[in-house]
């Protein structure tokens, strides 16, 4: 039996040698301080990245993430001033997560719309609700407990937000590599045919990777309120998104889908943390930052792409291949029906 | 017009030392229109991917106007005046007539498409060529199949087409639209353009064509002009003289035992069965040409294609099949013929591919149960001698230890009737006569088994009883001696050219 390098190993790499370069650069970045720092940074965009990983894997695509980070947030705030504890409006606001979920996935399911304009119209309303209840002005959350929530420290230096992303990482993970639910998950991103034609419940396994995205992106927004003690009805606004995208595909999950990990995704995040956080170390232009992240994604991508060609595991060149299949398939479904 | 356009000598392909194809020797004179006549996996479409360049040939020669030539690439092959129809027409849908015309040799003036020169010789050539009622304006897919496939032919021809190769042109034309075509060939073999035609229908053939290949399996039976031969000569050299009947000796008493699946009135897009039954412990093999319905009735009784009436009893019981995963429940099970499209998840395991259909079975409290998975797969790649590594992405295998994972992911669930699409496509011979008899053992269990296969000796190898399908319809069965190949062959042709 030989050993097989796992398809994370690349991208990991790729941390390792970012995190070498930047402590020789700075000995601020390798303190312990500043590595909780940089995963307490990371948390937001790392569970937005594992929700959207579940999607990429079915081959869709999710770019409600965002706002529901915002909508999440806002409606915490609105539910805890309605003089509810804060724990009832932390999981109403996870709930809104869940629903914006539930009506991606379904109305992708049922109208067939693609998965990419479908939850484009989303974000616009997720991204409207906010602002419209707010008026744009922040709602503040003062609570001790809840502010335990994005703040609090576990043995007095693991921030907890941190411990929730690692254990969320680590269900996902389980999830997806040792449960029916999972594989059906690769399967139905592989080949939506075949999956239905072993008896694979194709309907639920598309609904289910949407719900599993708003709800951690629900959460995320819940912490984010937490670390910021108020609901900003502008949060996901600015990169969230398209970094939580990247983290997944960095991490080696495939925009066609059937391809990728949690582990991946998981080191995909922390990479684009690290950048950041590095940069921020490095007193980088902050106009500089998005820029150099764009080129070290581009450039971690092709490496792990021509390194994965070469090794003859061709991870993009077999999507092209399913997806040929794919349409050719439909054609000639197309034809039998006409 | 003697000279010959093209000359074929010792042809032979082969695919990862299977030989498809060997000794395929043919000359073709302008003006000629041959026919290809063969069953399926005769070897003639790897005759018209060869001629048109889109694969190389193991060996041979190849010579065009008496000058030695290599059809490296359809485009080479269309520069020396070799066209090709394929039965998925090249016409872009979202075109008009007019742009597909001249797709990819527009007429252009200082970089701009000269629209109205274009539109001009358009219409001239195809009013030239009995089409000038099509307006040239409109886009393609307002056209029916036939229109297209003569506007294909006739843009062919604008672009010096000497020789074009028509690959089973009728298959989708209705009756009067295929006199029309083969009109449109003799007119055009009148001014010398040649055809090699692929068909299956021998009317077809004697009614247009001047001379007549016959392959069967990869070799070349005969070639002749058409008056040297007739009908009946050709069906015996189609079907092969010597008809091997190895008919199993046992045949089961089938007449007391149970029916496991009774349909009647079966309608649906492209199928229309009366009555059809199977009993439990039977193997029904369903023979019929590529088109005849024959996958289509499988995947309704799977449930993963809608019908529109018809009544369905599994054991005695009603039986609605609306999804697979209703048939699946019901023990019905189905290995499907595409295994690129709807049969492996490329990029998964060979193991869980094995399992897919069955994932229950492995989970225990919400976890798959690895080890359990390990020794259940292990059992059916011992069995089936599954090579290769199944740890990998299946996509990996070898097509023919593809096919076998498949046939392990159906045997694996408890099931009452299974049904093969072509189960032992691409696998090899040893293999094949392995799945033989495991599909006769299983029906010896109790599975009842429909088998759709292109292989007549297949056929007549694994089934007690054959229906023979032929455009939706079950045309005839046969059983017990009357299953020989002779019978398969002429019921499933003669079935067509009731329709001609």
């Amino acid at each position: 039996m030989k050993f097989k390098f796992p398809n994370e190993l690349g991208i990991t790499v790729v941390l390792i040698i970012i995190s070498v370069i930047l402590s020789l650069l700075s000995p601020m970045f390798f303190t312990t301080s500043n590595i909780f720092t940089l995963l307490l940074n990371t948390v937001n965009i790392g569970l937005l990245a594992i929700g959207e990983a579940f999607v990429l894997l079915t081959g869709g695509i999710d770019l409600s993430v965002g706002a529901v980070l915002a909508l999440s947030g806002v409606i915490t705030a609105v539910i805890f001033q309605a003089h509810f504890p804060w724990y009832i409006a932390a999981i109403t606001g996870i709930l809104s997560g869940v629903i914006t979920g539930l009506f991606n996935g379904v109305v992708i399911r049922y109208t067939k719309v693609p998965p990419f304009i479908a939850t484009f119209a989303s974000m616009g309303v997720a991204s409207s609700i906010p602002l419209i209840i707010t008026q744009a002005n922040p709602i503040p959350i003062i609570n001790q407990g809840f502010s335990f929530v994005g703040q609090g420290f576990v043995f007095k230096i693991i921030p907890f937000p941190v411990i929730v992303f690692v254990i969320v990482a680590i269900l996902a993970h389980i999830i997806l590599s040792r449960t029916v639910f999972g594989i059906h998950v690769y399967a139905f991103g592989g080949n939506r045919e075949s999956s239905r034609l072993s008896g694979i419940n194709t309907t639920l396994t598309e609904i289910s990777v949407y719900v599993i995205s708003g709800t951690l992106a629900g959460l995320s927004g819940v912490i984010l309120a937490s670390r910021l003690a108020s609901g900003y009805p502008t949060a996901g606004a600015g990169n969230s998104l398209f970094e939580a995208i990247s983290a997944a595909v960095v991490g080696g999950v495939s925009l066609f889908g059937g391809i990728g990990s949690i582990p991946g995704a998981f080191v995909g995040a922390v990479i684009i943390g690290t950048l950041a956080d590095g940069m921020n170390i490095l007193n980088v232009d902050s106009y500089w930052q998005p820029l150099v992240i764009g080129l070290v994604i581009l450039v971690a991508v092709t490496v792990d792409t021509l390194r994965s060609v070469r090794k003859g595991g061709n991870k993009f060149g077999v999507l092209f291949k399913r997806k040929s299949v794919v349409f050719s398939s439909t054609e000639v479904q197309e034809k039998k029906t006409s | 017009m003697d000279k010959e356009f093209l000359k074929v000598e010792n042809l032979e392909k082969s695919y990862g030392g299977v030989t498809v194809l060997r000794d395929f020797s043919l000359t073709i004179r302008p003006g000629e229109v041959h026919a290809l006549i063969g069953h399926n996996g005769a070897g003639k479409s790897t005759v018209i991917r060869m001629l048109s360049g889109s694969q190389n040939p193991s060996s041979g020669k190849l010579y065009i106007n008496g000058s030695e030539v290599a059809l490296s690439s359809p485009r080479s092959a269309r520069n020396m005046g070799i066209y090709t129809v394929f039965q998925e027409l090249r016409l872009i849908d979202e075109l008009t007539i007019t742009e597909n015309f001249f797709l990819g040799k527009e007429i252009r003036v200082n970089g701009f498409i000269n629209k109205r020169e274009m539109v001009k010789v358009t219409s001239e050539v195809l009013s030239k060529h009995n089409l000038g009622h099509l307006n040239v304006l409109e886009k393609a897919k307002s056209l029916s199949h036939a229109s297209k496939q003569l506007v294909e032919i006739v843009s062919a021809l604008n672009n010096d087409a000497k020789l074009i190769l028509l690959d089973e042109p009728t298959t989708a034309l209705q009756m009067s639209e295929i006199q029309d075509l083969l009109q449109t060939i003799r007119i055009l073999s009148r001014i010398g353009i040649s055809f090699l035609f692929i068909t299956h229908k021998i009317d077809e053939a004697f009614s247009v064509c001047t001379h007549l290949t016959i392959l069967r399996n990869g070799q070349m039976i005969s070639s002749s002009s058409i008056d040297k031969t007739n009908r009946d000569e050709v069906l015996a050299s189609v079907a092969g003289k010597k008809i091997v009947t190895v008919k199993k000796a046992t045949i089961l008493d089938t007449m007391q035992s149970d029916v496991a699946l009774e349909v009647s009135h079966l309608k649906s897009d492209v199928l229309d069965i009366q009555q059809f039954k199977v009993n439990k412990g039977e193997v029904i093999g369903i023979y019929g040409l590529v088109g005849s319905g024959r996958t289509e009735f499988l995947e309704t009784i799977y449930g993963a294609r809608k019908y529109i009436s018809g009544n369905m009893r599994l054991n005695g019981y009603l039986y609605r099949p609306k999804s697979p995963i209703y048939a699946l429940r019901h023990g019905v099970l189905l290995l499907t013929e595409e295994r690129k499209q709807n049969g492996i998840i490329p990029q998964l395991s060979s193991r869980i591919n094995m399992i897919l259909a069955n994932l229950r079975q492995f989970n225990q409290g919400g976890f798959l149960q690895k080890r359990l998975i390990k020794s259940k797969t292990d059992e059916f790649i011992n069995k089936l001698s599954i090579k290769g590594d199944m740890e990998q992405p299946i996509e990996r295998l070898s097509g023919g230890n593809q096919q076998k994972v498949l046939l392990a992911r159906w045997l694996l669930p408890e099931g009452q009737l299974l049904m093969l699409d072509e189960p032992t496509k691409g696998v090899d011979i040893g293999v094949k006569t392995e799945i033989h008899m495991m599909i006769r053992d299983l029906a010896k269990e109790g599975y009842a088994v429909l088998v759709v296969s292109s292989e007549v000796e297949e056929i007549i190898a694994v089934s007690d009883v054959v229906a023979v399908m032929n455009t939706g319809k079950i045309s005839s069965v046969l059983r017990g001696s009357d299953i020989i190949e002779e019978k398969l062959l002429t019921e499933s042709m003669e079935g067509i050219h009731h329709e001609v």
